[in-house]
Parts: C-alpha cells; structure tokens; sequence
C-alpha cells in the first residue's frame, strides 16, 4: 500500500469539495470522505500521508474517531492536521489521548487555502 | 443604560427587599451567618447562572456552525482570486459550480443566524449544573414539567421508565442531558400535529441505557439520522417549520460532551421519528449492572 494520499475527513459536503479542490490544483493526491464510517472503510485498504480531520463529526468528535484508529495511524507514521474553531478546548480534548504526538497542527477555520497547502508541504518534507 | 435582563431586574429586586427569614443552605461554606442567602435570591442565581452557561455553550457550538460555511466562503472566493490572478481562463461550468456552493453557503450562514433568535427564546434554569450522581429514573421524571412546557398545548407528553433498577445512580452533566431532552422534545413537536402524542422512554437493559423520544409526526422522509443531526440541513417537507435544525447541532454538541450517541430514525410501524439517546457507560455508578 502506497502511502502517498491525504484523507479528508470532513462531514460537510461543500467543504469536502472546496479542499478537494483547492488539493487538486496542488497536484496532491485526497481523498474524502464525509464520516468515520467511510473513513474507516477507507483506512482498511489505504494508509493516509497526512489526514485533515474536523473536529465535529457527525456522530463523534474528530478526536474521539482518531484516537479510535490511532494504532493504525502511529504504525504508519501519519500526520493529522485538526480544523476546529477553539485551540483551547481542542486542546483539552487532546490530552493525554494516544493521537496527540501525531496532531502537528490546528487550523482555525476559516482558514487561508495556501496555509493550508503550506503546513501539507511542511509535513510532507519532514517525513 | 441597558434594559437589565429579567432575571437580574429580579434578583436585584430580590436583594433590595430580602427579608433575612426563610434562609437556605449556606452556599459557600462558611461559620459565620455571611455564608447564608435567602432562598429566593439562591434560587434566582442558579437561574442565572444555568442562562449564562448555557448561551456559554450556544455561543460555542454557533462559533463551530458559522465557521464551517465561512470557511467554505473564503476558501471559494481565493480559488476564484487565485485563477483571475493567474489570468487562467475559467471554464464556465466550473464557474457555474463555484457560484452555486457560494450561494448554498450563504442561505446556510442565514439559515443558522435565523435560528439563533429562537434559541434566544429558551429557558434552560435547571438548578442541576455540572456534573453529579444522581438516580436517573427521579430526574427523568423531574424532567417532565419543563419539558412539557415545550410542546404545543394540545400536544400530549408520556414518559415511560423501563428500568432494571430503579434506585440505578448514573453520574453526567444533567443540564447538558436535559439540553439534549429539551431539544429532542421540542423538535418532536414541531414536527408532530396538533392533539398527538410524543412518548419518552428511559430504558435500562443488561448492556445499554438509553433515552428515546418518539413522535408521530411527519417522519425524516429519505433523510439518513446522519444528516439530520447537521445544522443546516432539515428533513423533507419541512421547510414550513421554523428553526429547529440548530437545535439539533446544540443537542449533538451537547452530548459529544457528555460521551453519548444522538440516532435518528423513522419509526417502523407508524410515522413518525425516533431520536434515541445512548447514554456512556462511563457515569455508570453500580458495578453491577453492564
């Protein structure tokens, strides 16, 4: 399994396309998907690069979902950039949880699409 | 000057004439008589407090709501910056969908700040804040006469305890559970005609505790519970009935905070909707059950 790909795990479907897009003119390979339900589908044929993740999901948090899968995510080295609203509380959330080493950066949406694409390189030249 | 809140307008009226007779509890522990307050003035500042939390939480869970659609506006107008900058040519269709996502995420935006006024409307003065054990079958039925406040007049509310134990102790933020109840509840009978019925249950079985509400209202029409629980987005039909969809990204908030599970679902033999909330395992105090 090649890992070359970023996951998108955001569950609202205009902003899965707007990242999608904004991915894409970058030449960087996505995925995305609009729940941990798909996600984990996902997860069980693939290994992600680097997954942008929400930090409200539909049925869980983001960080409750990553935690979940982050044995799978520790073995092979991914990354995880958190879009959420208030660093504090995601902060808070994150404590002490088995996914917190791999969470290298909050984005505070909205956010700007070429940090975005910065921070996605920035990781990507440290792996 | 601003108009003081109800609330306070009574709590300074409270204060102006407390006549030092009915004393309750001290609130702060204390051995002089400056720990005591009169039961009224106690009674009034849980209320603030319990309204000052909860637009605490509204405000929060509205930030998240807001910023997801604005971020899906800002995002779209740099791409569109970025091609004109490039002096790429942009190919109408595409142009045509960049448009059309602008104009969804606008009627989001006014859709969620629509629903910020009746938010505005609710009472939410529980005396039960934070987290505390409690048996959760006696604050279910406390429950019953601020939630019956909540349906329409003609509306009927019955509850229903289904416990293996009804002395079953069970600690979680209760006015975060009676928030998602709330909620629950009222959407049950916004959706629901006049003169029905909208039944809650508590049910304790051998491995899960859950609440459910069930109306016979117009049901979710091809909408999966997923999508339901989403701000912005309301089940057929409904377009007729005001607000509500925040409510629902209130509720799901509220009970990602307190580690439950919101489903929603169409019932199987009647119309109408279940919302069943699935209760964590975590506050559970008997080691016996689960």
């Amino acid at each position: 399994m090649s890992k070359d790909t970023i996951l998108v795990v955001e569950d609202d479907q205009l902003l899965q396309e707007v990242i999608e897009e904004i991915l894409q003119l970058h030449e960087i390979k996505v995925k995305t998907v609009g729940s941990t339900t798909e996600a984990d589908d996902w997860l069980e044929s693939h290994i992600p690069d680097i997954i942008i993740c929400d930090l409200f999901l539909t049925t869980v948090s983001g960080i409750q979902w990553l935690n979940k899968v982050s044995d799978r995510l520790i073995k092979s080295n991914s990354s995880v950039i958190l879009l959420s609203a208030d660093h504090q509380r995601t902060d808070e959330m994150l404590k002490g949880g088995p996914i917190h080493p791999l969470v290298k950066y909050q984005l505070k949406k909205p956010f700007k699409n070429d940090e975005l694409i910065w921070l996605i390189f920035q990781l990507q030249a440290n792996m | 000057m601003n108009e003081l809140h109800p609330l306070l307008a009574a709590l300074v009226e409270e204060l102006i004439t407390n006549q030092p007779l009915e004393l309750a509890h001290s609130i702060v522990p204390s051995n002089g008589a400056e720990g005591q307050v009169h039961k009224k003035t106690k009674q009034l500042l849980y209320q603030v407090n319990a309204h000052l939390t909860y637009d605490h939480f509204v405000s929060s869970v509205l930030e998240h709501e807001l910023r997801t659609p604005l971020t899906g506006i800002v995002s779209t107008i740099q791409l569109l910056k970025s091609q004109l900058d490039a002096q790429a040519t942009l190919e109408p269709d595409k142009l045509q969908i960049w448009c059309d996502r602008l104009e969804k995420l606008s009627n989001r935006m006014e859709f969620l700040l629509e629903n910020m006024k009746e938010l505005h409307n609710r009472d939410y003065s529980s005396e039960s804040s934070g987290r505390q054990i409690r048996k959760l079958s006696k604050w279910f039925e406390n429950e019953r006469k601020s939630l019956g406040e909540l349906i329409k007049q003609s509306q009927n509310l019955e509850l229903e305890i289904q416990m293996l134990d009804e002395s079953f102790e069970y600690e979680t933020d209760y006015q975060l559970l009676s928030i998602i109840l709330g909620t629950l509840v009222e959407n049950a009978s916004k959706y629901s005609p006049d003169n029905s019925k909208i039944a809650l249950f508590l049910e304790q079985s051998q491995n899960t505790l859950k609440i459910k509400v069930i109306d016979r209202g117009i049901g979710l029409g091809t909408n999966s519970s997923v999508n339901l629980i989403k701000a912005f987005e309301r089940g057929e039909d409904v377009e007729h009935i005001k607000g509500s969809g925040l409510g629902l990204s209130i509720a799901h908030a509220a009970a990602q905070r307190i580690h439950a599970q919101i489903m929603l679902y169409n019932n199987e033999d009647v119309t109408g909707t279940t919302a069943e909330v699935i209760l964590s395992n975590k506050g559970i105090c008997q080691k016996t059950l689960f």
